[in-house]
């Protein structure tokens, strides 16, 4: 009878046991990487790819099994293209306990965010956030994309083979950091070279409706032979087709913050021959590249564009470095002492201030394609 | 004071709550068959949503294309009738504000067979655009363009819509806004929505418009995949971390899904509600089951225990422990009372027992005292005859038999000073004996051996032989030596006593053999020994002298006193 009893107690505490570690065990929690981008607006084409590259990256790191074990997980925060919006953005992301954040996507918005990253001493890891305002600093900032210094150089380079005499560079301030710094950087290079420049800044926050804005500035500025366009996808499809509208018929030179898909649909024919200094080609014959297009196409209808390539590459750097990653290490650290990471389109190797070099090719728009111009 | 409590109760209490848990388990099994039930229910319901609101939302969208054909047409028409400088007629104007201001369409564009546009409202200032790279531009008259979401040149996301009549391309810009006007009369229950993804898996309507605008992709549901694949599903899925139940519709000639879902924690809210009860009624009962079992073990082993020890010591002789067991169930309470009661009178009836046994000890006591005293006064007569007999030969056999008498006078006196009446200890029998023979000299009595308690059918012949051997040592072993050494060895070996009588006189003559002996004494020895059913073997002893051994088989006193 005593043995039934005890019995019967080792029972029920064995059913206790097995309820409390029902209750307590459901499975591993996932690892939380944020995405911090603008995917809202006017700017969102930049965010949406980004997140989309990024967000495939993730699926198929989990559908091979995630970080040891734990599945990954992509925490979404948008920036809106505002430092504010930025800033609860990264704290939201912070709150969800993000392990990094793939983002911000534009040079404004790293610097908006930068100083609480480095508070927080959470990594940022940048797909196209370009500004040399960001470079060279021992912070919580690494970017997968080299410094848009080279890029105003190669501009300059392309518009001096070209003959070109006179260039108008319309840039936003909306982007200030990069675009300021693109047209400081092209001037440099041009400087000496007897090439007139005009600059035309202007705010897309303050008016979209550049129809004055062109017809002035060619009036009272002349028509160029070489125009730079600075500014997201939609403001410089709009100035292309202004342009070309009122006249213009000499060439024109764009970034990579307009280098999408959006761009080319929206410019139409009057994008056509727009020049492009970029680093990630598309049309890329990298066996990885080719399957990652073919697994974006296949989840998200489209070819993948350079910001999916580059919001991918992102994750795939969190990732790896959290893989590697040991108790009592960052994860800046790790990647940093890891330095070379294989990208979707080759190597990407980081300096000991997380940044990346990539060489660059000379791209235009040919028949409604972005192509390597030979 | 406890309550005592009835045993068949608390067993059909304990019985009770066992059938509670089995109508628990019952209850939950028919809860989990309710449960698939309702989820296949709402499937159903869904699903059948789904059906309905994919064929009206594919009506509605169909109606802003037949708009847009209408529109290309009456374009046509007034340009070719009033020139191409004429497109901002009142009837243009009329009818793409009507496209435009009922909130379906944020831009509509016409575009000449360049894919230049021609005309645009409401943003005017986009006339003379080239519209070449846009994939609606490659529309043929009779196709209808169905695009992706995307930003327009005003910075809006919206979705393309075009169709061409003749050489005249009608590109509708159709607000997302208005899309989930479409379906925002299918929402379901609290956390139940219906939306609207396109036919790559954007989302193009969702209650949370800024998953729209950024061009949300849902492909990886399981639901959607499906519907995809097949064009219908439905079942539950896992969006974001969170369990949904829905069902999903491809709208016909879109290739746009539709899907209705709600959360599935919503969906079984009254069956999850009745469940907690369930489950907090099964560890209740549970708990119930498991506190009642050890409260009724407790009652019922506790006094078995003791009721067991107190029965274990009555057969002991112990019938007051019984009197102890604690109150337990009634039925328990009558068993342990009945035991007590048999235990009392057990008792008094051992009490009775043993008062008559003393009694009979008080009797047999005296019957031996006075069985001693009467051999005493035959011994004292003998001795009173001997007094006056002259002769010493005839003496010295009166003095023989007044020995003998004396002998079994002692074994009667021993018998009633004994503890229990019924057996005497040998030495003792050997020391008065041999003590009483060797007194007259200065000669040396040494006993060994074991303890050995004879009964009295054994201990008067046995006494009585012992005390011719004595006689016998004493008289030959002593006669010329005042020193001489007697020792009377006992040795009980299994069945077997064994006593070995030694002198250190002269010894036995060689031919000496008791068969033949003219002495009464060892003709009384071997009587004796017969009656013993022994055996006498003689010999030389260790001491010198002669040496008798008297074996004989040991029986148990026929009467054993507990008390």
């Amino acid at each position: 009878m005593s043995n039934s009893t005890a019995r019967a107690g080792r029972l029920f505490v064995g059913f206790a046991i097995i309820i409390l570690i029902l209750l307590s065990s459901c499975g591993k929690k996932p690892v939380v990487l944020g995405f911090l981008g603008g995917v809202s607006g006017r700017f969102s084409d930049l965010g949406i790819s980004g997140r989309n590259g990024a967000q495939l990256a993730i699926e198929l790191r989990n559908a091979s099994g995630g970080i040891e074990g734990r599945q990954v997980q992509l925490a979404l925060a948008d920036d809106q293209q505002e430092p504010d919006a930025a800033i609860r953005a990264f704290k939201k992301l912070e709150e969800a306990g993000a392990v990094a954040i793939i983002g911000p996507m534009t040079s404004d918005m790293a610097l908006a965010v930068k100083p609480f990253a480095d508070k927080s001493k959470l990594l940022l890891i940048s797909p196209t956030a370009s500004s040399p305002a960001l470079s060279d600093l021992d912070d919580w900032f690494i970017r997968v994309n080299p410094v848009d210094v080279s890029e105003g150089r190669d501009l300059a380079r392309y518009i001096q083979a070209e003959g070109a005499l006179s260039l108008f560079i319309y840039y936003d301030l909306n982007n200030k950091n990069f675009s300021e710094g693109t047209e400081k950087t092209l001037r440099n290079a041009l400087e000496g070279s007897g090439i007139s420049i005009v600059s035309l800044p202007f705010n897309s926050k303050e008016s979209s409706n550049y129809s004055a804005f062109i017809q002035n500035s060619l009036e009272k500025q002349g028509t160029p032979d070489a125009v730079v366009v600075v500014a997201s996808s939609v403001d410089a499809a709009l100035i292309c087709q202004l342009l070309r509208k009122d006249g213009f018929k000499g060439s024109l030179y764009g970034t990579g913050w307009s280098m999408t898909d959006d761009f080319i649909r929206l410019s139409g024919s009057a994008g056509e021959g727009l020049i492009f200094s970029h680093y990630f080609d598309r049309n890329s014959a990298s066996p990885r590249w080719r399957e990652f297009s073919e697994q974006y196409k296949g989840r998200f209808g489209v070819e993948p564009d350079f910001i999916a390539g580059l919001g991918a590459n992102a994750a795939i750097v969190a990732m790896e470095g959290l893989l590697a990653q040991r108790p009592g290490t960052t994860l800046k650290d790790t990647i940093i002492s890891m330095r070379n990471f294989e990208g979707l389109q080759g190597s990407l190797s980081f300096d000991s201030y997380g940044e990346c070099d990539l060489e660059r090719f000379k791209f235009r728009i040919k028949d409604g394609q972005l192509v390597v111009d030979e | 004071m406890t309550q005592r409590r009835s045993l068949r109760k608390t067993l059909l209490l304990t019985n009770g709550i066992i059938a509670l848990f089995l109508v628990l388990i019952l209850f939950a099994i028919s809860l989990f068959v309710f449960s698939l039930r309702s989820l296949h229910n709402a499937q159903e319901s869904y699903s059948a949503l789904a059906d309905e609101g994919s064929y009206l939302m594919g009506l509605f969208l169909d109606s802003v294309v037949s708009d847009l054909e209408q529109a290309g047409r009456i374009f046509r028409a007034s340009r070719l009738e009033q020139g191409i400088e004429a497109d901002t007629t009142l009837v243009i104007q009329e009818l793409l504000r009507t496209l435009v201001d009922q909130g379906r369409f944020r831009t509509v564009l016409f575009a000449d067979k360049d894919s230049t546009v021609l005309a645009a409202y409401p943003e005017s200032n986009l006339e003379g655009f080239s519209l070449r790279n846009r994939p609606e531009a490659s529309t043929l008259e009779g196709q209808i363009y169905r695009g992706r979401i995307g930003l327009n040149l005003e910075g809006f996301q919206t979705l393309p819509v075009a169709v061409r009549y003749k050489d005249i391309l009608v590109i509708g810009e159709l607000r997302l806004d208005w899309l989930q006007t479409l379906i925002d009369s299918l929402a379901i229950g609290r956390t139940g929505y219906a939306l609207a993804a396109d036919i790559d898996g954007t989302l193009v309507a969702h209650p949370d418009h800024t998953l729209v605008e950024s061009r949300l992709n849902i492909s990886n549901l399981s639901v959607v995949a499906e519907a995809r694949a097949e064009g219908t599903s439905k079942g539950i899925f896992k969006d974001g971390g969170i369990l949904r139940i829905g069902a999903a519709k491809v709208i016909d000639s879109w290739g746009w899904i539709l899907l209705i879902s709600s959360r599935l924690d919503d969906t079984l809210s009254a069956i999850s509600s009745m469940a907690l009860i369930l489950a907090a009624g099964i560890i209740f009962c549970s708990l119930l089951f498991f506190i009642s079992m050890q409260a009724a073990v407790k009652r019922i082993l506790s006094p078995l225990s003791l009721l067991f020890e107190g029965v274990h010591k009555m057969s002991l002789g112990d019938y007051v422990a019984l009197k102890e067991i604690p109150l337990s169930f009634i039925e328990i309470d009558s068993l342990a009372s009945e035991f007590a009661l048999m235990a009392s009178k057990v008792a008094d009836r051992n009490r009775l027992l043993q008062q008559s046994i003393h009694e009979k000890e008080l009797l047999l006591r005296e019957v031996h005292h006075r069985v001693k005293n009467n051999m005493q006064i035959i011994s004292s007569m003998i001795s009173l005859q001997r007094s006056a007999i002259q002769d010493s030969a005839v003496s010295n056999l009166f003095m023989e038999a007044e020995r003998r008498v004396q002998s079994m006078a002692m074994i009667h006196e021993r018998l009633y000073l004994s503890e229990d009446l019924a057996s005497i200890e040998l030495k003792d029998i050997v020391r008065e004996l041999f003590g009483a023979s060797i007194q007259s000299t200065e000669g040396t009595l040494e006993v060994v051996g074991d303890t050995v308690q004879l009964g009295l059918d054994q201990a008067v012949p046995c006494a009585l032989a012992l005390n011719e051997l004595a006689l016998n040592a004493v008289k030959h072993g002593c006669e010329n030596n005042t020193e001489c050494s007697i020792r009377v060895s006992i040795l009980k070996s299994g069945k077997k006593t064994t006593i070995t009588v030694e002198d250190s006189g002269p010894g036995l003559p060689d031919d000496f053999d008791p068969k033949f002996s003219a002495g009464l004494g060892m003709n009384i020895v071997q009587a004796l020994t017969k009656q013993l059913k022994g055996t006498l073997i003689w010999g030389i002893s260790s001491l010198g002298g002669a040496e008798f051994v008297l074996s004989f088989p040991f029986q148990e006193p026929a009467i054993k006193n507990n008390a």
